[in-house]
């Protein structure tokens, strides 16, 4: 336990990095900051073959990034590579003024990033919007981590209870999906919200279509399965309803998950866990 | 052995409310700097709750629910946005530990500190969650760092991180 006591203050100290001593290393000949090879000569350096050697909770980590920003602080990466940790453990203070930096460095970049960690990890939908949107002007049907801005501008409508609004984004995120010839394949994710979004709004039969559409591509989908029970238990189909949240609860109990890379860090906006499809299942049984 | 006024002044004592008091440690606040041992977990590593899968297992629209009917229950009005983390750890039994740093921002992330009463509610109310995972790691339970954040909006808490 004094072990771990250790490892956890390690991890405190990430948030006095500024005041460590930059790992030795030889020392590179000052170059051009402003150069593209210069900076990536840098970025091998301090990261490919520092800091991406060690794991990212250990305050060297901090250190190998401070010591590429001490050698050229106009290198967006650099300051994105140092908040990540620090997001992940929840220190918003030290993380969001250097996410704020990446971006006034490299807006087109990091515009996007910082728009995903305000929906995803700080929950600051308002922000997120604005960024995604701002993102949008930059770098129009742009992605991020693996979705449309759309998508995420969707999420966050949806958590703000705007749901006409959070309507509209999914139906523009599925028709960037889609294409030009409108065949495209859409995420299960995408068909997931799309369905919520329209059950808020007491559409159940498009909401269902859009969920059973999900289910077709991901029928283990555990929120899927227990968004469409919700709406067949809101429509008085309480057998139906148990099925689903029994799906739903084999699924979760069987691992399964939303299949987003983040969700080891944070709950996505509306996910579920058994306890919430515990709960509905008492709610069917009255 | 304690004489039984004595243990029920006690009792009566640690169940009040009181304002949160934050005790300097590493260059953190904290609101608890204790620090125990469970032997069962003295040889077990203490990983970072991603890696275990260690988030608390309520959506965090149940938190709120939860959190916000144990706000209204202190009868307390209470203002301000932003957030405030809990740190701590999860031993390899599923307990968490007593140590805990606070973590406060506005909703611009810039370091503040919201009324001490409010803390202390949701300190108070972070002690009443007792489903924590245990963790294993390849078959080994293992302890985990965990934190929990309250986001904060005029007053009330409106999302629960992670």
């Amino acid at each position: 336990m004094a072990k771990s006591w250790l490892l956890f203050l390690s991890l405190l100290a990430l948030a006095r990095l500024g005041q460590c001593q930059r790992p030795a290393m030889p020392a590179v000949p000052a170059g051009d900051c402003g150069s593209k090879a210069y900076q990536d000569t840098l970025v091998a350096r301090y990261l490919d073959r520092g800091a991406h050697r060690i794991s990212y909770l250990s305050p060297q980590w901090g250190q190998y990034c401070d010591s590429l920003i001490a050698a050229c602080p106009n290198i967006a990466y650099a300051y994105q590579q140092k908040a990540m940790p620090l997001i992940k453990c929840g220190d918003y203070a030290q993380a969001f003024p250097l996410i704020d930096k990446a971006v006034t460095l490299d807006a087109s970049r990091y515009l996007a990033y910082r728009g995903f960690l305000k929906c995803i990890f700080s929950k600051d939908y308002t922000g997120a919007i604005t960024d995604f949107q701002r993102v949008a002007k930059l770098k129009p049907n742009g992605r991020e981590m693996d979705h449309t801005y759309a998508f995420f501008e969707g999420a966050c409508e949806l958590e703000l209870g705007h749901y006409k609004l959070a309507e509209k984004a999914f139906a523009a995120d599925m028709a960037v999906q889609r294409g030009p010839d409108d065949q495209g394949p859409v995420h299960f994710n995408s068909l997931w919200y799309a369905g919520v979004a329209a059950a808020r709004l007491k559409q159940y039969a498009q909401a269902q279509a859009y969920l059973q559409q999900c289910l077709k591509a991901y029928p283990q989908h555990p929120e899927a399965n227990y968004y469409l029970a919700l709406t067949y238990q809101a429509q008085g189909q309480p057998a139906l309803a148990r099925q689903h949240l029994e799906a739903a609860q084999r699924a979760l109990i069987g691992g399964y998950r939303l299949n987003e890379d983040n969700i080891f860090y944070a709950y996505y906006p509306e996910q579920i866990t058994e306890y919430e499809v515990t709960q509905a299942m008492k709610e069917v049984g009255r | 052995m304690k004489p039984p006024f004595l243990s029920c002044l006690l009792l009566l004592a640690a169940a009040l409310p009181t304002r949160a008091q934050y005790l300097s440690f590493h260059g953190g606040e904290y609101l608890d700097t204790t620090t125990t041992r469970n032997p069962a977990c003295a040889k077990t590593p203490t990983l970072p709750y991603f890696a275990v899968d260690g988030k608390y297992p309520r959506s965090s629209a149940t938190l709120v629910r939860e959190a916000t009917a144990f706000l209204e229950r202190g009868g307390h009005k209470f203002s301000g946005n932003g957030y405030v983390t809990f740190r701590f750890v999860i031993d390899c039994a599923g307990f968490r530990q007593p140590m805990t740093q606070v973590l406060q921002t506005d909703a611009n992330y810039i370091l503040t500190h919201f009324r001490p009463e409010l803390v202390s509610e949701l300190y108070a109310f972070l002690k009443t969650l007792k489903d924590w995972r245990t963790a294993t790691r390849n078959g080994y339970a293992v302890s985990y760092f965990t934190y929990l954040t309250f986001k904060i909006t005029d007053g009330k808490v409106v999302a629960v991180i992670p």
